[in-house]
């Protein structure tokens, strides 16, 4: 170091000085990685490998336990459905009952009685994301449905499922909304008249809040089981199994998550729910673990471009994608822990639309 | 960054005798932003620099590098803040240097330089670790050169160095 006495040079020389004394850059290793990413954008990969370990293991441990959960939700139940001209790989089971094979479903019904939903073109249950209709749904192969027939056109999509025989289960139309697939219309066979007769399905879908904290779980996980029955897009009914798991919490100790067995339901829950709009607070959907106040989480089908937050100290609170290997492009995740209670929030999307 | 500059149009050669001469600049540069990470942002820049090379010409890539750097630490502190609003918030006062001990005077600036907001940092490193004129520094930040000045100006103040002549 020199005897710089001008305050500028010895800010100078403090940079020279403090350069000199980190460990010397490998530039050899870094021109390797540097080029392995290179390599990696070339040949289509994700980029930033390095960059994107960084994110998903810098993500509060809420957010990555949300992730695990949805995870679980989405990937295993999306990977065995396949491209549409291949067969899942459950095709290839031995147990004939569960398999669903791509092929023609003729016009007639397997039954008499049958369930319609139809509100005139409206949305039944929301935008379903992640919903492909070339595919044949996840749920619908474990629910053993024997066949699968798809006809999408660009705007629309209709999806017929069959019994062994080619006949008729159920019907889905589908009409692709700004944010994903919406279902318009279902007709299947009649499975439960409690279905049928219930009007207020939609809202009945959502997960409640889950019982936390005081008075709550105490710490033990459980299950709760919702018994309303409702009708998945491919035709089948079941009921809501809710796993609820208390886990370890940085702080305060109120966070649960909450896990359903249809991915598909999940979706159109989160989607009837929330509509891109940020939630904030200490509570629980399907998925989520909110930790408190200030854990904000938001999931959306539309395309978001930035979120921005206004806590109630005037704090301005940015929201930030994540997206952890393995998850899904649709519904985009995004997250933010702000100082305080989040008032007004504003989701600006990439074709420029706010909400 | 001749090397590549002077192509018309540079391959991974060229790219290679730019980024051994370049890096490691670089990679302080970083640091003195206040990269968590230096040396991934480093990587990251010239990825970015990379796919950007065609639009380069023949100019000297060095300002865009630097410029993507200056984002990318930007950027990624951005993201931070998100994720760390639960940690207690530690405030740099910096002491005013003291003459009689280099070594206190040197880290004592830089733990002041660390201390000052981003955008004053960021003008402080570019200044007086890159040595870039004013408008340099404008045109790497992506901001006035009204505004380079104020930033110094507040910078100089906070490190309680004489101001220099911004005129």
């Amino acid at each position: 170091m020199n005897t710089a006495s001008d305050p500028r040079d010895q800010l100078r020389q403090a940079f020279t000085d403090t350069a000199r004394r980190h460990p010397p850059v490998d530039v050899d290793e870094l021109w390797h990685t540097t080029r392995e990413r290179l390599d990696s954008e070339q040949t289509g990969r994700t980029r930033g490998r390095r960059k994107q370990t960084a994110v998903v293991a810098g993500v509060a441990a809420a957010t990555a336990l949300v992730v695990g959960v949805g995870i679980g939700l989405y990937a295993d139940r999306d990977s065995p459905s396949g491209p549409a001209t291949s067969p899942p790989e459950e095709s290839t089971s031995t147990e004939p009952q569960t398999r669903t094979v791509r092929g023609p479903v003729s016009g007639e019904w397997a039954c008499e009685d049958r369930i319609v939903q139809d509100k005139g073109g409206k949305a039944l249950y929301g935008v379903i994301g992640p919903i492909e209709p070339r595919q044949i749904p996840p749920p619908a192969i474990e629910a053993g449905v024997a066949r699968f027939d798809a006809d999408v056109e660009d705007r629309t999509a209709i999806n017929r499922f069959g019994d062994s025989s080619g006949n008729l289960t159920a019907v889905s139309e589908y009409r692709r909304g700004s944010g994903g697939w919406i279902l318009v219309r279902h007709e299947s066979c009649d499975l439960s008249d409690d279905v049928a007769t219930d009007t207020e399905r939609p809202e009945q879908l959502m997960v409640r809040q889950a019982p936390l904290g005081n008075g709550g779980l105490a710490g033990d996980d459980t299950r709760v089981v919702d018994t309303r029955p409702y009708v998945t897009h491919y035709g089948t009914v079941g009921t809501q199994e809710l796993e609820v798991s208390m886990e370890s919490c940085e702080s305060p100790p109120l966070c649960a998550v909450v896990v359903a067995d249809q991915p598909a339901q999940a979706v159109s829950m989160v989607n009837g729910i929330d509509g891109a709009r940020p939630r904030c607070g200490r509570f629980s959907y399907l998925g989520y673990r909110f930790v408190d106040d200030r854990v904000c989480v938001l999931l959306s089908t539309k395309p978001v471009r930035s979120v921005l937050g206004l806590g109630r100290d005037g704090e301005t609170v940015e929201f930030e994608r994540v997206r952890p290997e393995g998850w899904p492009s649709r519904p985009e995740l995004w997250m933010a822990i702000a100082e305080g209670p989040v008032d007004y929030t504003t989701t600006t999307f990439t074709d420029g639309s706010t909400l | 960054m001749s090397q590549m500059a002077s192509a018309p149009s540079p391959d991974l050669d060229r790219f290679s005798s730019f980024f051994y001469g370049a890096a490691t600049k670089a990679v302080h540069l970083a640091r003195f932003l206040g990269a968590e990470d230096p040396e991934d942002v480093v990587q990251e820049a010239f990825c970015r620099l990379f796919a950007s090379r065609h639009r380069l010409d023949d100019r000297d890539p060095t300002p865009y590098l630097n410029r993507i750097v200056v984002n990318e630490v930007r950027d990624r502190a951005r993201r931070r803040s998100t994720r760390e609003k639960f940690a207690p918030v530690l405030s740099v006062v910096p002491d005013p240097p003291s003459d009689t001990d280099r070594h206190d005077t040197r880290d004592a600036l830089m733990q002041a330089v660390a201390g000052l907001p981003q955008r004053q940092r960021e003008v402080v490193v570019l200044r007086f670790w890159l040595d870039l004129s004013l408008q340099d520094i404008a045109t790497t930040t992506g901001t006035a050169l009204g505004t380079v000045k104020s930033h110094l100006s507040r910078a100089l103040t906070a490190l309680r160095i004489e101001q220099e002549d911004l005129r």
